[in-house]
């Protein structure tokens, strides 16, 4: 059998036609197929993305300010915040006492971890002690809250806005913030603001720091905050306390935060 | 790139394909149909760089069949085909034979040698690109198209005479 019979031969072989309806399964499959991109996307890459949110998640716990925008922290305060039972307490302060307290004091309910950036208090991290699963989510949400405020900072406001905006201090966490003043006036006037009604009480040593102790009134003079800060660290609260106003006239501690270690970053 | 009208242009050579690798219009075109939802993929492995369209789309037949094929052998799942125009009951009995002769000779090749012999010998298609879809050298497309050929001369040398005595 020569090449032109073998082909022959093969010729014989036909393929019927595809069916008509082939083009319409094609048509229905890629329109369900471009109705759920997403959906796929998600399927493909939901163990990867699952994999890089936990390692993300193991750096933050080990290093919290492992993702931060801040890359020049010049020092860190660790700090205890401490919160008082009104019916729990044998005494009180006063708001003219600079030390505050003469009773002992209950286990904190918060350790934190926070410099001053332009005079203002940034917190790098945080926990609860004994709350894991708290400390966690506390952790998560500083990640979230310490990017979107640093991106705030780097890319939405210029120097001098930023130099403008007031500087806070958070005597009991993020959410419950204290404002000092101007950051500039704050800063060159070696933390002797007046913001509001504040006023400066006086001068003291926390942790072989000088400070300024400046008191503020807050919520129309029922509370009133304490506030010792550190012009050498850029105006950072080494000591803050937050009385109440009793119905008598007295003042009593609601919240007390202090600096236990200060670390300069770089010595 | 719109995937209706690669459809249109491509399906027709990618289901004879399909069917002269697996045997079956039902796998052919579940093939082919699984072939175009493979450019809608997300991650499709197309790369307009690397090849044209068709011939990525062939490459993609041709593994879908292999492995329907290891499944369920072509011989277990012929289809008969309709008869062919023109020629008398007689012919067609004698053609619809022959034709069956040679599909069951055809599906009964190697692998390697009946993927190289579908597509140069019934898609006509250029050796460089039957080796760029099979991924292998032209000298290796050559050599398993010649052993094909004359493993298949072997197999059909009792029907050479029908084939003219059909043709006359």
């Amino acid at each position: 059998m020569n090449d032109t019979e073998l082909d022959e031969l093969l010729n014989t072989w036909k393929t019927p036609p595809p069916s008509g309806s082939l083009r319409q399964s094609v048509r229905a499959a890629v329109a369900a197929q471009q109705q759920r991109p997403r959906r796929a996307w998600l399927v493909r890459w939901r163990w990867a993305a699952a994999m890089a949110a936990g390692v993300v998640l193991a750096v933050l716990l080990v290093n919290p300010s492992a993702f931060s925008w801040r890359r020049n922290v010049p020092f860190t305060v660790d700090s205890e915040i401490r919160h008082y039972q009104f019916e729990n307490m044998e005494s009180v302060a006063t708001p003219e006492s600079k030390v505050g307290r003469n009773f002992a004091p209950p286990p904190p309910v918060g350790l934190v971890t926070s410099y001053n950036e332009g005079g203002s208090e940034v917190i790098l991290s945080g926990s609860i002690p004994n709350q894991t699963l708290k400390s966690i989510a506390g952790q998560i949400f500083l990640m979230f809250w310490s990017a979107a405020d640093g991106f705030k900072r780097r890319f939405l406001l210029d120097p001098d806005e930023e130099a403008a905006s007031f500087a806070v201090v958070y005597p009991s966490g993020p959410f419950t913030p204290l404002v000092l003043g101007r950051r500039d006036a704050l800063l060159s006037s070696g933390c002797r603001t007046s913001h509001g009604d504040a006023k400066v009480i006086g001068e003291d040593v926390v942790l072989n720091y000088p400070v300024t102790v400046v008191q503020e009134p807050h919520q129309g003079g029922n509370q009133m905050a304490t506030i010792w800060m550190a012009p050498a660290l850029s105006c950072f609260a080494l000591r803050v306390t937050v009385h109440a106003k009793q119905t008598d006239g007295t003042w009593k501690m609601r919240i007390e935060r202090q600096a236990v270690k200060v670390e300069i970053r770089g010595q | 790139m719109d995937v209706l009208e690669l459809f249109d242009e491509h399906h027709g050579a990618l289901f004879r394909f399909a069917y002269r690798l697996t045997g079956s219009a039902a796998d052919a075109e579940d093939i082919v149909q699984t072939c175009f939802l493979e450019l809608l993929r997300p991650g499709c492995s197309y790369d307009p760089k690397r090849a044209p369209v068709r011939t990525w789309l062939f490459g993609v037949v041709r593994n879908q069949a292999l492995k329907r094929f290891r499944q369920k052998p072509a011989s277990d799942t012929l289809d008969i085909p309709g008869g062919a125009n023109g020629p008398s009951p007689e012919q067609q009995v004698l053609r619809s034979e022959i034709e069956e002769v040679v599909r069951r000779a055809v599906l009964t090749l190697p692998e390697v040698q009946r993927e190289v012999l579908i597509l140069a010998h019934y898609e006509q298609m250029p050796l460089t690109e039957i080796a760029s879809i099979l991924d292998i050298e032209i000298g290796a497309v050559k050599s398993r198209l010649q052993r094909a050929r004359v493993s298949l001369r072997e197999t059909l040398a009792a029907y050479a005479p029908n084939v003219e005595q059909n043709h006359e």
